[in-house]
């Protein structure tokens, strides 16, 4: 038996298209990007897509074609499974209030209800991680229409506030809400008998509002620098290398700072580019999930912005969850999802919260 | 009907084409799922322009059914790939008429049939013999890419060639090694052109 070559020259395993799209965006090692090769040598069809594919602008239209598909078929099925155990789950979360009066609310860390008619479209299966390419192709959306900026923003410390001497990173204590807002879910008839959280720590940095750290880790969290990343706080990397005895490492406050300076000074794509760094060692950190939502939004990113404001609306730590939950349903209007969009108004105007009145005004009333 | 749908889902192209022209709409989705990215991105390697790439692939979806209808489509893969062609080149003849074609959409698809058995067949001992009757670019881009396994990167970096030049060797290689493989005698094969390495 003579030995085959097969293996040399035949593709290996399936390419998936997250793996094709990994590497149009240079994102595979060598060893990676030769197993992709090999299907590119045998195929036409994936070689000319991988080459469009690499193509600036390339993903953030992927992105938005997602949305064109013919009616049927996969997803469908999936969209099938989605609602049918969202039903089932509705279900059993309305028996458990009915039952469960014994049971404050904010015992568990329940997601937000607000967003749960609205959130259904997004639990679906995990999504790739934002990657850098996406970042750098974007494309900024028209000033006028940009969302998180304005000093009327739930999110934004009101100017009268900021003219106070209150100090940049002081703590400040917010008392858990009551507000029912789920559909499903009916006013409580008792007091809570005990409660996990009796508030949350915020801090604020220019001007924005932030969970602080120290509510989210037990630990005070660091930042560790890979090879590809240079927080923007530090000059060079040799400034970088300086700081902590030599350590490629920096304070969560101070790098939040940087990253939101950015978005302060509307560079959206740096903020974004800091806060996907963030959330490659903190991937579930409320702050980086929300103003990355409010990045994507204002870079048209737009299915990236809803899946981001669906986590923060949906976190433990409802800090965030009013906003974003507001934010989700514009994002839901900007995607054409026209219908979800307005259940999604409609709930938040029923709430009667902050963003309600503006709700009402989407709807026309 | 679950058993349907997942049926359908791991039905064959050319099974998803027959129940499409039969009706079942269900199957255009997931032709979609399976093409659409992909055709999308040969639109944008010939346009250049991500709304007119976008805009073609639906449109190509469109009008899947009634295509299929008029043409006999044996393998759906290199038909549709082959289709989405040619709509980029009716777009660019029509949109920049003074702009040149690129060669590459001109020409016909050359996709790997089953004389690439050859290739996977072979015997090192008889691959190395006909690697060595490849020209000298061809050589180092095959033995490099395929046996060392290394990237198109890696290769260009190594022999100073540009990402397309290792390409076409690679391409070019290929062919001409299943010809000398053919011409050796491996089984199953029967002499065809000469290389042209």
């Amino acid at each position: 038996m003579t030995n085959r070559t097969a293996d040399r020259f035949a593709p290996r395993g399936t390419l998936t298209p997250d793996r094709l799209n990994a590497y149009a965006g240079g994102q595979l090692d060598a060893h990676a990007a030769h197993a992709v090769e090999l299907h590119l040598q045998a195929d036409p069809l994936l070689q000319d897509a991988a080459d469009g594919l690499s193509l600036p602008g390339a993903m953030a239209g992927l992105d938005q074609l997602a949305q064109r598909r013919p009616k049927g078929g996969g997803s469908a099925l999936v969209a099938g499974v989605i609602g049918g155990v969202a039903l089932v789950g509705i279900i059993g979360i309305t028996l458990w209030w009915y039952d469960a009066a014994r049971i404050a609310r904010i015992t568990a860390p329940a997601p937000s209800p607000i967003v749960h008619g609205a959130m259904e479209a997004v639990a679906r299966e995990a999504t790739p991680p934002l990657t850098a390419l996406e970042i750098e192709t974007a494309v900024e959306i028209a000033e006028t229409l940009r969302i998180g900026h304005a000093a009327t923003e739930r999110h934004v410390r009101s100017i009268v506030d900021a003219a106070s001497t209150i100090q940049r990173s002081q703590v400040y204590r917010v008392a858990p809400r009551t507000t029912t807002l789920d559909p499903a879910e009916k006013p409580a008839t008792e007091k809570p008998k005990r409660a996990t959280r009796s508030s949350v720590q915020l801090m604020y940095l220019h001007d924005l509002k932030l969970v602080d750290p120290t509510a989210l880790y037990a630990n005070a969290p660091v930042l560790i620098a890979d090879a590809d990343h240079l927080p923007a706080s530090f000059a060079d990397r040799q400034q970088q290398a300086r700081t902590a005895d030599g350590e490629l490492r920096m304070g969560y406050t101070p790098f939040m700072d940087a990253a939101l300076e950015k978005f302060v000074r509307n560079d959206h794509k740096g903020c974004l580019e800091e806060l996907r760094f963030l959330l490659k060692q903190y991937p579930d950190d409320v702050n980086a999930l929300f103003y990355a939502g409010l990045c994507c939004y204002d870079l048209g990113l737009n299915s990236r912005a809803r899946e981001f404001f669906q986590r923060a609306a949906t976190h433990s730590i409802r800090v965030f969850d009013e906003e974003a939950v507001w934010y989700h349903a514009l994002t839901l209007q900007r995607l054409s999802e026209k219908q979800a969009a307005m259940e999604a108004f409609a709930r938040i105007a029923a709430a009667d919260g902050f963003y309600a009145e503006r709700a009402k005004a989407q709807l026309g009333h | 009907m679950f058993l349907r749908r997942r049926s359908i889902a791991h039905a064959s192209d050319e099974e998803l084409v027959r129940l499409l022209r039969e009706g079942h709409q269900a199957a255009l989705g997931d032709l979609w799922d399976r093409y659409a990215q992909l055709l999308y991105g040969v639109g944008l390697k010939y346009l250049k322009d991500v709304e007119q790439s976008k805009d073609e692939v639906v449109e190509l979806f469109a009008g899947l059914k009634d295509l299929m209808t008029k043409h006999e489509v044996k393998v759906f893969r290199p038909w549709v790939h082959t289709v989405m062609r040619n709509r980029c080149l009716q777009v660019l003849r029509k949109s920049r008429p003074t702009a040149s074609i690129p060669e590459e959409l001109l020409q016909a698809l050359e996709t790997e049939d089953h004389d690439a058995a050859n290739l996977h067949e072979a015997s090192l001992q008889n691959l190395e013999k006909a690697i060595g009757q490849l020209n000298a670019e061809q050589q180092t881009c095959i033995r490099l890419f395929h046996l060392e396994q290394w990237s198109y990167q890696q290769v260009a970096n190594h022999t100073g060639y540009s990402i397309e030049q290792v390409r076409s060797n690679l391409q070019n290689g290929r062919r001409n090694l299943r010809l000398i493989l053919q011409r050796a005698g491996q089984p199953g094969t029967t002499d065809h052109d000469q290389p042209n390495g």
